[in-house]
């Protein structure tokens, strides 16, 4: 490892963890792409600063980028607040006219000086192997002062994202803070510019907060997530590029993170693709399997004419249908000498079943007053849905009762 | 001086069925929906391309415009995710699929004649150099010829939904109650958005387009009074703002995208001011008005 390397890995992980930082504000005033329209705007102050400077002297550019991206941020504001376009319009304005307004500079530049300023192009998709010492200490001063910034007016930061009215209330101008944000949005694009390219700094600040968001539930556990996620994803994303030939910078950050993103969507433990997934399926075959336990419940009752619980068990089931395997792995059906019959845990499951439809049934016509004949429908759903709590309070409720309104016997408890 | 005239046709052309589209879009709410696709369809071209080999195919139109519809379909998706909101799942899916697009796009072992400069910026100067030819006979510049196809449909379109658009637009509810098929019209939107955006990122680049899509409706929308104003005042400045912006990258020698971009923007701000100052001297009236009719009740 040169030392070379080692300062561009150093200030992309900075500058990922920070733009991860900013990132989950943004993402929490709902204001993610927003910091896309500002990203875009850096370009054409980036190529003046350059035009101006007639150099590639590092602090022109960066502060030529924040000024024309500060305009872009006051424009969006102004038009949201003075006419009556809405604020995706707003930021497509700044978004378009702005690079339309670079995209015209450079390509002039381009034509004026032939090809003298190769390194303009690197703004637009980054190319990290390029940072220099001067760039990596402007970067690492800016992001401490930036985070430094973030922790001295976190309390004020945290109520004004949940609740800008009542901070509005407590004594806090909400105008001040979301100006200071928007400030910190606009430095942190500028400083990645260079690495990352104009287009897609701003997928640094909202991939990350968003798959924070899924695994983080607290303020200060998402931006902790989201700082990890940005500085891994920095960092890896400049070790591939720098690693193999034909890797811009830019995209490959953004793929990185992209991916991290999609396996949050399946895995997270709040409401991940895969969990909902599996609680839903597990929970259909439950159903299926309920309801084939009933149908053999009642085969049993309507042929055989069982005197005692233990015939239930004696008889077998095998003509009541198709049985799926959920209910021979919970051990609800066994099998003997070729036939399937109820084991004891499937003969209490199919009694529960049986009994819930017929209590929910009987409830329905003694309290709702409905006629027998239009019970049935709900039963059907509800046996699925009622627990062994509610069983016993409409087992009280209706007095212990014997027989549902079509007078066939109710299960005991 | 006669690939000249073809550019300015052709930014014409272009500029005016973005406005159309652009003012659909911005009565829907959703503008931006063109700044995610015609990021996102970079990877559906480059399939496209590495099927036929060829540029300019209609299998790389097809394969993008596809891309475009997926994108948004993902962004819809997205968008159900309890923890994300529409804004975040729109910034999420069109990065990534630009990014895809772009990594391919750089590989030199995939023999891409495309550089992502051209995916940008366009190549609007290269119109006149790619020529279509029915029978042996030239007949103009292919690029023309496709973005005269697209003003076309979406010409047709609106004429076509006259009636059912402003309804569609400014009260779905009411629409469906009237018997409109709101789905059709919708999906249509959609799909010439698409459409539009896969042809005009072939002329001018990814961003110029959100420019032309969003800008002159959005500066027409400040003084339309009704759906056919919005309609023919953003054709106008885009028609206008096409050739400043045609005369700008003349007179500077940059990229006629970009000077169509710029100029639109310069129209925009014209636009504000203008709108700023009616609504001052509106508010003054407003404000003699109220200080005479004081005056009165103090008399």
């Amino acid at each position: 490892m040169d030392t070379q390397l080692l300062l561009v890995f150093w200030g992309c992980t900075v500058l990922g963890a920070t733009a991860g930082l900013m990132g989950s504000s943004a993402f929490l005033e709902k204001k993610s792409l927003l910091t896309d329209g500002l990203s875009h705007a850096l370009l054409p102050g980036l190529v003046l600063g350059y035009w101006i400077s007639q150099s590639k002297d590092l602090p022109f550019l960066l502060v030529g980028a924040a000024l024309s991206s500060a305009i872009g941020a006051w424009l969006s504001d102004f038009l949201q607040k003075n006419s009556k376009l809405s604020s995706d319009a707003a930021i497509g304005i700044v978004l378009g006219g702005f690079f339309g307004l670079g995209t015209l500079f450079l390509s002039a530049l381009q034509h004026a000086e032939s090809g003298n300023q190769s390194g303009l192009d690197q703004f637009l998709f980054g190319k990290a192997a390029s940072l220099g010492v001067q760039h990596v200490l402007i970067i690492s001063v800016v992001c401490i002062l930036l985070v430094c910034h973030f922790v001295y007016h976190y309390r004020e930061v945290k109520i004004y994202l949940f609740d800008p009215v009542y901070a509005q209330t407590a004594g806090i101008s909400s105008k001040r803070i979301s100006r200071l944000l928007l400030g910190s949005y606009i430095l942190t694009a500028a400083i990645g510019v260079q690495a990352v390219g104009a287009i897609l700094i701003s997928s640094m600040l909202i991939l990350p907060s968003v798959a924070a968001r899924m695994w983080g539930s607290t303020f200060k556990g998402m931006i902790a997530i989201a700082v990890s996620i940005g500085a891994f994803g920095a960092l890896a994303g400049c070790y591939i590029s720098a690693k193999f030939a034909h890797m811009p910078t830019g995209p490959v950050v953004v793929l990185v993170l992209g991916s991290i993103v999609l396996i949050s969507l399946f895995v997270n433990p709040a409401n991940g693709w895969i969990k909902k997934w599996s609680l839903k399926t597990i929970r259909r075959w439950q159903i299926s399997s309920e309801n084939q336990l009933k149908a053999a419940y009642l085969h049993i009752e309507r042929n055989y004419h069982p005197s005692s619980r233990s015939e239930y068990l004696a008889h077998p089931i095998t003509l009541a249908g198709y049985f799926n395997r959920y209910a021979q792995l919970r051990g609800w059906i066994v099998r003997r000498s070729q036939s399937w019959y109820f084991s004891e845990q499937g003969l209490v499951c199919a009694e529960s079943v049986v009994r819930k439809h017929r209590l929910w049934e009987l409830y329905l016509n003694k309290h709702l007053q409905l006629h027998p004949n239009h019970v049935h429908l709900s039963a059907e759903w509800m046996e699925h849905f009622l627990g062994p709590r509610e069983e016993k309070v409409l087992m009280n409720l209706l007095d212990q009762p014997l027989a549902d309104p079509h007078s066939k016997q109710i299960p005991p408890l | 001086m006669i690939s000249y005239v073809f550019i300015l046709l052709t930014a014409i052309v272009v500029s005016g069925s973005s406005s159309l589209l652009g003012s659909l879009l911005l009565l829907r709410k959703q503008i931006l929906l063109v700044d995610a696709i015609s990021h996102a369809i970079l990877p559906g071209l480059v399939v496209g391309y590495l099927i036929t080999a060829t540029k300019s195919s209609s299998v790389m139109i097809v394969g993008a415009t596809a891309c475009g519809f997926l994108a948004t379909l993902l962004i819809e998706k997205l968008s159900q995710v309890r923890t994300l909101h529409a804004d975040a799942a729109m910034g999420v899916v069109f990065t990534v699929l630009f990014s895809l697009g772009v990594l391919l796009i750089s590989q030199p072992w995939l023999n891409i004649d495309l550089d992502q400069d051209c995916v940008l910026f366009g190549e609007m100067a290269y119109v006149p150099f790619h020529h279509l030819f029915l029978g042996g006979l030239d007949i103009g510049p292919r690029g023309l010829w496709m973005a005269v196809l697209v003003l076309g449909l979406i010409t047709v379109f609106c004429y076509r939904g006259r009636k059912e658009l402003p309804m569609v637009l400014f009260n779905p509810e009411y629409a469906r109650t009237m018997g409109i098929s709101v789905a059709f019209w919708q999906y249509g939107i959609a799909f010439l958005t698409a459409f539009s955006t896969v042809i005009h990122f072939e002329l001018v680049g990814s961003i110029v387009v959100v420019a032309l899509v969003v800008i002159p409706p959005s500066a027409a929308f400040l003084f339309a009074k009704s759906f056919p104003a919005l309609l023919r005042l953003s054709l106008c400045l885009a028609i206008i703002s096409s050739m400043a912006g045609f005369g700008i990258s003349w007179l500077v020698n940059g990229s006629v995208g970009g000077g169509i971009a710029s100029a639109s923007f310069g129209v925009f701000l014209v636009c504000l001011v203008i709108y700023r100052m009616q609504r001052k001297k509106r508010s003054q009236v407003h404000m003699n008005n109220y200080a005479t009719a004081g005056a009165q009740i103090n008399m």
